[in-house]
């Protein structure tokens, strides 16, 4: 995608919002622009009342700077550092105290029930367990939101839908803004309610699954055909 | 009846047994003739001590500088996405491929008294010509660039997302190097510098125009065995022979310490 039009006026106060799209859509480069990897050429970007980006004055804070929280695909676990070490490194980026940096290792260990993989390294862990250790790092320094690209995209089928169990339970125990973005129609079962389409790069409004049509024509049939799909088995996960 | 290997893999294997062969027979030569004669005598000697004390120590100054200057160096080119960082790696690996006069003739440009910079060495009372320092410089000229390759291949090959990972958490581009990249990389950059230390240790014909050959001075091993081919060819043989076992020991290390991290987790 040479131009990704980032029209989106995105006031959503919902505390998941759930990005949905084809592949090639726009959907990880519109996470890549929160985290300030894409440069925008106009607007604003404003999570909780913090600028990020500012195109008229020229404010663009850079990625370290923006406090979200992020989950990639992968989970990006460290291969050479234990899940004791992957906390520490997150949080000694925001408490320079070692006392205090000890002290929030060991709470967000015992919060996300990590105490005895505290030892262990990223290899040595299943699916469920590597997602849980990356939500713990992302959310250790406290991010204004927490930015989800594809979290069951790495899990192989038979897992899937425990570790999407468990996201979802996760994720109701945290009280802070969530982006997730998804091409799976099943992700959205236990989040039916703020849906937002991408579609070639512009985003939706978003609404609850039930109602979620593109304002408008689609950009492509390959889009509408997506949509077609996704929205009835979605539909049908949410009523089952 | 025991089955038959087809014809074309007789082939492939004879084709390779050639140059097996081709790069093994010198070296098996070596041990085989070099292994007679007087070892003990020629291995004890001052001039062979005094050449052995010198290659070692020069090759590892000028380790330590390859890895202290080139690290950072590789890592900045491994991440750098600017449109003309593809010229830069060529211009920082070019000396490896240089021919060895070519090499000293350089070296003596830009460090002679004569060269670029001699009048300004003359000033400072500086002479790297014919000194030791010399050695290492061009230990480093002709060595680093294998270290910079080998550095830049380990970085290159870290997961992206980590980095950006580092990065959402707030970690700035220092952090990331010391605790995420250089880690990460650690097996390669050992390896890497397995070879560019072997490659420092056989350093010869740009040292002989750069450095010299004087006993004691600036006399490495590589000079001491190409002086004694001059009068005792069983004296450069057993010389060799040394330095054979040396380059092997540094790059079975180095190969094993690669074949571990090509295969971690």
């Amino acid at each position: 995608m040479g131009r990704l039009l980032l029209n989106v006026h995105l006031q959503s106060y919902a505390q998941m919002l759930v990005l949905i799209g084809p592949n090639g859509s726009g959907k990880s480069s519109f996470l890549r622009a929160l985290l300030g990897l894409v440069p925008i050429n106009k607007g604003y970007i404003t999570v909780r009342g913090r600028q990020l980006d500012h195109v008229p004055t020229g404010l663009g804070l850079a990625t370290e700077q923006r406090r979200l929280g992020y989950v990639p695909q992968s989970y990006g676990l460290f291969p050479h550092l234990t899940v004791e070490q992957q906390l520490t490194f997150a949080v000694q980026c925001h408490f320079r105290e070692r006392a205090a940096q000890r002290s929030s290792v060991r709470a967000a260990l015992e919060q996300w029930d990590l105490v005895a993989l505290a030892g262990r390294r990223s290899h040595e862990l299943s699916g469920g367990q590597r997602q849980r250790v990356a939500l713990a790092r992302a959310l250790i320094g406290e991010p204004l939101a927490l930015l989800l690209d594809e979290p069951l995209a790495a899990q192989d089928v038979q897992s899937r839908e425990q570790v999407r169990e468990a996201l979802h339970s996760h994720l109701n125990s945290i009280t802070l803004p969530v982006i997730m973005v998804t091409h799976d129609p099943e992700d959205v079962k236990y989040w039916p309610h703020c849906i937002a389409v991408m579609d070639n790069g512009r985003l939706h409004s978003p609404r609850h699954l039930n109602e979620v049509l593109p304002d408008g024509p689609p950009a492509s049939p390959q889009v509408s055909g997506f949509l077609q799909e996704f929205l009835a088995r979605a539909r049908r996960q949410v009523s089952s | 009846m025991k089955p038959r290997l087809p014809l074309q893999s007789w082939t492939l294997h004879g084709m390779a047994l050639v140059l097996v062969l081709m790069l093994m027979l010198p070296m098996l030569a070596l041990i085989a003739q070099g292994l007679h004669g007087d070892i003990l005598r020629v291995l004890l000697a001052p001039a062979t001590v005094q050449a052995l004390w010198l290659s070692l120590s020069t090759s590892a100054v000028a380790l330590l500088l390859v890895v202290i200057f080139g690290t950072p160096l590789s890592y900045l080119l491994s991440r750098s996405k600017a449109p003309f960082i593809e010229k830069i790696q060529t211009l920082v690996q070019l000396p490896v491929v240089l021919p060895p006069a070519v090499a000293g003739v350089a070296l003596l440009s830009a460090f002679g008294q004569k060269g670029m910079l001699g009048p300004a060495l003359d000033a400072l009372g500086l002479r790297i010509v014919f000194s030791t320092a010399a050695i290492v410089m061009t230990a480093v000229f002709v060595a680093g660039p294998l270290y910079v390759q080998g550095a830049l291949n380990a970085f290159s090959s870290i997961d992206e997302e980590l980095f950006l990972v580092a990065r959402s958490m707030g970690a700035k581009s220092l952090r990331i190097f010391w605790k995420v990249a250089l880690p990460l990389a650690r097996p390669a950059l050992v390896s890497a510098s397995l070879l560019c230390a072997a490659r420092a240790l056989g350093e010869f014909g740009a040292t002989l125009m750069f450095a010299g050959n004087l006993p004691g001075k600036t006399q490495t091993m590589p000079l001491l065995i190409y002086t004694a081919m001059e009068s005792d060819f069983a004296q450069a043989r057993t010389l060799s022979l040394l330095l054979l076992v040396l380059s092997a020991l540094l790059l079975s290390v180095s190969l094993s310490l690669s074949r571990k991290w090509r295969a971690r987790p």
